[in-house]
């Protein structure tokens, strides 16, 4: 979906057509639930925040302004201040529940069980980065945005962002038990 | 194991495009390079969706937001301004009721201030009452208990405030001034002449050689201020004695003689009383000496101006002052705070210790 009619709806939704706002929220939903998802524990929790920054998306519309950012960057500000503010309330919770929303056709439980170790896994990695460096990860690895995309999103120039990507990738790989790989890595690939 | 690897951003940056182009999804093979191993795995990770209950709850949230949130066009400034148009309003007027309370309250206290006898003590015509004179009730005699004694009705006051014995004692002493309006114990020789209420004179008969009185008095405030006399401190330091008063910050305290014969001017006092009736003068209750008036010892030397004529404060009294020279310490120290006649000799009556008010000690104390 090309950027102007993303800023067309967003215009017509400013004026009230409530028809431009449902073609916003059908555009951005699924994006904006899987960063959140990978930023909370809990499926609930991430759908909760989800309509919360689509409620705020409402709220703000009216006094939106067009900066030349893409309208999604705003909203994945929208969606990381919700979370920022679900963990410094949540700060005694317990990490997860289970979860059903990994669209999984497999039958064998056993692949279900790994799927969700995965998940499990590559979220608790994420949860020790910053905040940028999650959001930069999401965008890059589970949204697939080019580098320039990201940079857009995150109003950053792209050199930033490459270089927040190797360092979050360096402590991604860390923390995902590649410790060996990435000593190596940082001896400059020597044996 | 000597592969080469990426170890800039840029050239990771590179490997990764490659390995993961933008905008696509699917299997990659696995790589040898950590970092890009890394991000395989996030991007091979699984995508988890919206249920359509979720979905749906999501949506009917979002729509609940947005019926609240009127046309997109009206800024939520804009909203809250015309919205709280009403809560405004009854702030203001909510604050110009405070100001105007509070201005009136401060007129309050200002007419209380200026005109503390604000009450007026009314009789009924019926009551008969004969003056007492000096020889049938002197003024030290001792208080009789009124039987049923004065029905004191304010209706702005529920609780009066009786006096202590001490103004009803203060009032017999001057009898210019009424300790009525707080007084449960009525004194016959409390009630002169000059406190005949405007409405009706009250009479007083005498049923036994010494008086009882039986009167009912009904306190009326003229205004809507408390009918009882304004109990007062002032705290400073005496600038002249006249008489039986003093003055302390050009306000007018009247002392009884016990109380009188223990200060001085320039003494720094703490007076508690309360706004005579029917006078801006002050009643003193209790009285207070903060700091006395240091006394010289020696070393004065008066001079006469007319004659050159010097007298020296031996520090004690074996040499008293001549008549022109005003020696207040010594005469204080000496002859017990009085100076009879001095200050009106030479009229300038200050020497350092007090005020220049001579004339009126002279006239009230010296006999």
């Amino acid at each position: 979906m090309s950027s102007v009619n993303i800023d067309s709806w967003v215009r017509q939704a400013q004026h009230g057509d409530s028809a431009a706002v449902e073609m916003l929220y059908q555009h951005h939903i699924e994006a904006v639930y899987r960063y959140i998802y990978y930023r909370v524990s809990s499926q609930r929790d991430a759908e909760d925040l989800t309509a919360e920054v689509f409620v705020k998306m409402v709220e703000g519309l009216p006094n939106y302004r067009f900066t030349g950012a893409p309208f999604e960057a705003w909203l994945y500000r929208i969606a990381s201040a919700r979370v920022i503010d679900f963990h410094r309330r949540n700060r005694r919770r317990p990490e997860s529940d289970l979860d059903d929303s990994l669209a999984d056709t497999s039958t064998h439980p056993e692949d279900q069980v790994q799927r969700r170790q995965e998940i499990e896994t590559l979220r608790a990695a994420l949860h020790q980065l910053s905040d940028d460096e999650q959001t930069l990860l999401i965008l890059r690895f589970v949204e697939h945005r080019s580098h320039i995309e990201a940079a857009d999103i995150m109003s950053k120039t792209p050199n930033a962002v490459k270089a927040m990507q190797h360092r979050a990738l360096i402590r991604l790989a860390s923390l995902l038990g590649s410790e060996e790989k990435v000593r190596h890595y940082l001896r400059g690939g020597q044996a | 194991m000597n592969e080469q690897l990426p170890h800039d951003p840029n050239s990771l940056a590179d490997e990764l495009d490659r390995v993961l182009p933008p905008g696509q999804t699917g299997q990659t093979a696995p790589s040898a390079d950590p970092l890009v191993e890394a991000a395989v795995r996030l991007s091979a990770a699984p995508r988890p969706t919206l249920s359509p209950e979720a979905l749906a709850r999501i949506h009917a949230t979002m729509l609940a937001g947005q019926s609240v949130t009127p046309a997109a066009s009206r800024s939520l400034t804009r909203r809250f301004l015309r919205q709280s148009v009403p809560v405004r309003v009854a702030v203001a007027a909510i604050a110009v009721f405070v100001i105007a309370t509070g201005a009136i309250f401060a007129a309050k206290i200002g007419v209380q201030f200026l005109h503390p006898a604000a009450a007026t003590l009314t009789l009924p015509p019926s009551a008969t009452t004969q003056p007492p004179t000096a020889t049938s009730l002197p003024p030290t005699a001792t208080p009789l208990p009124a039987s049923p004694t004065a029905t004191i009705t304010d209706t702005d006051t529920p609780t009066p405030i009786p006096p202590s014995p001490t103004a009803t004692q203060m009032a017999a002493e001057h009898p210019l001034v009424s300790p009525i309006p707080v007084s449960a114990t009525l004194m016959p020789t409390s009630i002169p002449p000059t406190l005949v209420p405007t409405t009706a004179a009250p009479t007083m008969t005498p049923t036994t050689p010494i008086p009882t009185v039986t009167l009912t008095a009904t306190l009326e405030s003229s205004t809507a201020e408390p009918t009882l006399p304004v109990t007062i401190v002032v705290e400073g330091p005496i600038q002249s004695i006249n008489g039986s008063t003093i003055v302390i910050f050009d306000l007018t305290i009247l002392l009884n003689a016990a109380d009188l014969a223990s200060v001085h001017v320039g003494d720094l006092v703490r007076i508690e009383g309360y706004y005579a009736a029917d006078s801006q003068m002050i009643i003193a209750i209790r009285i207070t000496v903060i700091r006395n008036t240091p006394i010289p010892s020696s070393g004065g030397v008066e001079t006469n101006p007319s004659t050159g004529q010097t007298w020296t404060d031996p520090g004690n009294c074996s040499n008293p002052p001549p008549p022109w020279a005003p020696a207040n310490g010594w005469r204080r120290r000496c002859e017990g705070g009085t100076s009879p006649g001095n200050s009106g000799n030479n009229g300038n009556g200050n020497n350092g210790n007090g005020s220049g008010n001579g004339d009126g000690m002279g006239n009230g104390m010296g006999g």
